[in-house]
């Protein structure tokens, strides 16, 4: 069924972001964050770690915009249609968690502006991706520049 | 091969706007669009500025119209239909203020022949050579009999002349033509069209040397509506007399000779007379409540029976030659349902394209139009997906236009054509109708201590009810309409020939589609019909 389709894509595309980060971002600010408060190993640890929490949090707030935009908006009235405002507003818990990671994670001498990039790439490709690529038909245009994304189908 | 369709008096105009109906709905016989015949219509009534014909030449004129739309290959409005032009022809298409005695220059005769002239006094009353004939014959056939008579002319009269070429034209080309005319037996116009018409038509072809290739029908109106008379001395129709007229008129179409003239004869009537009379024309969005006092809204509501009329019509079209005597009858003598109605077709077909326009119309009133009346002047075309895949795409349209003309036209039509449901369903008297679901898109008010339907506004329909816009209803699904919106944002067109406001047209209709019939439990297993 396409909700099963759909649910799957949204949680493989976080699942994709997991890997990336673990296998590809960490080696990378291994060789480009210095000065760390503790070992290199031990702070790529809360790097990870952080990244998987704001990964998560994009995807529950992925597959909460997707649930809501299924089973619970209905289009009895035309009016209702849209919902942009929903789904703008769904990108707040990651982005807070954000915040919240910014401030817990120990700050390095270097290499800090890329930690952040790659946390802020953790917490909004997912949901931008999951939701831009598979939001429910009637609401499948309510994300910005899907409509170029998902000319296809 | 043709179709023919003649609407004679007020009766016959409505029965036209009811087989219009069925056209827009795809049940004439052809199964492709692109086999479908020609429908030619034409009225004939002295009164042209009656509101029952206002009404069917606007609904003629409307489905023109939206014909034009090029959705494709579905069966909205599969049939192309033709108007006469004229296409209402009077009699007294030059007079102003015609009289029987001026029509037949009684003072002339009087002088020039005065026993011809004593023959006329004695064949009509002072009154009826009296009386003003521009509002109709006032219920007196024998008028209007002589009047026809002497002023059809195929040879130098329009519409006349086309309808005598193109059927003489269809006949030598070896395609059969089918004529088909209307009209009720117990009025005026009607009463005297029927046979006076179609005796003119069958001699001026036989002059033709056209006597093959053609058949003749008529649907007869026996009486089913009674109006409020009004107490003077005016010479006028009287709903009181209704019946002896009837039982006159049918001894006459009892002599084998009167009948020669027709290859099929379709009787309809009710046992009772459902009073009609001055009622409102369908709300529009504005909101305007129209006067129903006037004789521009003076209208006759349709009827149930009326829908009879224009079955009869494609039964006569689809029939290669209809043999015998048919008799039809209601189950149960104070309701009357699906299963009542003749078995024209596969009976799931009426109600799985009736159902289907009936969706069209309503989703398109309450929620496709207005949508695209909110994106066109708010924008934000992202709420409506369906739209940026049909107006946006490949196919660009152009919104704010195509608002005032095809999609503004296709709004006018689905209103008449919902108002003609309610009034189905609501205008016959003492029976209890199990035909539409009319209170999800039409409301019960009252005008002048008169109970009537009126359409609701579009976001005043009621919208959980969309699954069961036909009667019986069947499984509860409140969110159909919902449902219909993500279909459609999903939807695809196949359909090379859909263009432009088309597509999107195309596609409504389609996935408006149903077929629940087929899983009614219930439908299908009555059979009221006798042989």
């Amino acid at each position: 069924m396409k909700y099963v389709r759909d649910i799957s894509s949204i949680i493989l595309i976080a699942g994709v972001m997991v890997l990336f980060n673990v296998f590809v971002t960490a080696p990378y600010l291994y060789d480009v964050v210095s000065g760390a408060p503790s070992k290199i190993e031990r702070w790529l640890e809360t790097y990870k770690g952080w990244s998987i929490y704001l990964t998560g949090t994009s995807l529950v707030s992925a597959l909460l915009w997707y649930v809501l935009s299924q089973w619970f908006f209905k289009l009895n009235y035309w009016a209702k249609s849209g919902k942009r405002p929903v789904w703008s507003l769904l990108i707040a818990p990651p982005l807070l968690v954000t915040a919240i990671g910014i401030v817990l994670t120990p700050a390095a001498k270097e290499g800090m502006w890329l930690v952040y990039f790659f946390y802020f790439v953790s917490a909004l490709i997912p949901y931008y991706l999951g939701t831009a690529l598979f939001s429910p038909s009637s609401f499948k245009y309510a994300p910005v520049g899907s409509q170029l994304l998902r000319r296809w189908w | 091969m043709a179709y023919y369709a003649i609407g004679i008096g007020g009766t016959g105009a409505k029965c036209i706007e009811s087989l219009i109906h069925l056209c827009a709905a795809g049940l004439m016989p052809e199964p492709a669009r692109e086999q479908a015949k020609e429908l030619h219509v034409m009225f004939v009534d002295p009164d042209q500025g009656n509101g029952t014909l206002d009404r069917a030449q606007r609904v003629l004129q409307e489905y023109s119209t939206c014909r034009r739309v090029a959705a494709g290959g579905i069966d909205l409005f599969k049939t192309p239909v033709t108007v006469a032009v004229p296409d209402v022809w009077s009699p007294f298409a030059q007079e102003t203020d015609p009289k029987l005695e001026d029509f037949y220059e009684h003072n002339t005769l009087e002088s020039t022949t005065p026993n011809v002239a004593h023959l006329f006094d004695v064949l009509f009353s002072h009154q009826e050579r009296d009386t003003p004939l521009g509002k109709g014959f006032r219920g007196h056939p024998a008028i209007g009999a002589a009047v026809l008579a002497d002023t059809v002319d195929f040879g130098s009269v329009e519409p006349w002349m086309t309808l005598r070429s193109k059927v003489a034209q269809d006949a030598q080309s070896g395609e059969q033509a089918k004529i088909i005319l209307f009209g009720s037996i117990f009025g005026g116009t009607g009463a005297s069209g029927l046979p006076t018409i179609a005796r003119l038509i069958k001699k001026e072809l036989a002059k033709s040397k056209v006597t093959a290739n053609y058949e003749i029908s008529a649907v007869t109106m026996l009486p089913y509506f009674s109006f409020e008379q009004k107490n003077d001395d005016e010479m006028r129709a009287q709903a009181e007399n209704f019946l002896i007229n009837t039982q006159a008129a049918l001894k006459y179409y009892a002599r084998p000779y009167y009948l020669d003239v027709f290859d099929s004869l379709y009787v309809l009537g009710d046992h009772v007379l459902s009073p009609l009379g001055p009622s409102l024309r369908k709300l529009r969005d504005s909101g305007d409540q129209i006067d129903p006092k006037g004789g521009k809204d003076q209208l006759n509501e349709p009827h149930f029976l009326e829908l009879y009329a224009a079955l009869a019509a494609i039964d006569f079209f689809k029939a290669v030659s209809a043999k015998g005597v048919n008799m039809i009858a209601r189950k149960e003598k104070g309701v009357h349902a699906w299963y009542d109605v003749p078995p024209v077709f596969r009976r799931t077909e009426l109600l799985d394209k009736l159902d289907q326009l009936t969706r069209f119309a309503f989703a398109y009133d309450c929620t496709y139009f207005p949508t695209l009346e909110s994106i066109a002047t708010r924008g934000r075309p992202f709420r409506a997906p369906w739209y940026l895949n049909l107006f946006e795409g490949d196919d660009f349209v152009e919104l704010s236009e195509s608002l005032k003309n095809e999609l503004l036209k296709m709004r006018d039509y689905i209103r008449d054509f919902l108002a003609w449901e309610a009034s189905l369903q609501s205008t016959a008297k003492e029976v209890e109708m199990q035909l539409f679901n009319i209170n999800t898109f039409a409301i019960k008010t009252t005008i002048d201590a008169k109970e009537t339907y009126v359409l609701r506004n579009p976001d005043g329909f009621l919208v959980e009810e969309f699954a069961n816009l036909l009667l019986p209803k069947g499984t509860q699904n409140p969110f159909a309409l919902s449902n219909l919106w993500e279909r459609m944002s999903d939807a695809k067109i196949d359909d090379v020939q859909a263009r432009g406001v088309g597509r999107f047209i195309n596609v409504l209709y389609q996935q408006c589609k149903t077929e629940r019939y087929f899983e009614s439990p219930t439908f299908g297993k009555e059979d009221s019909h006798a042989q």
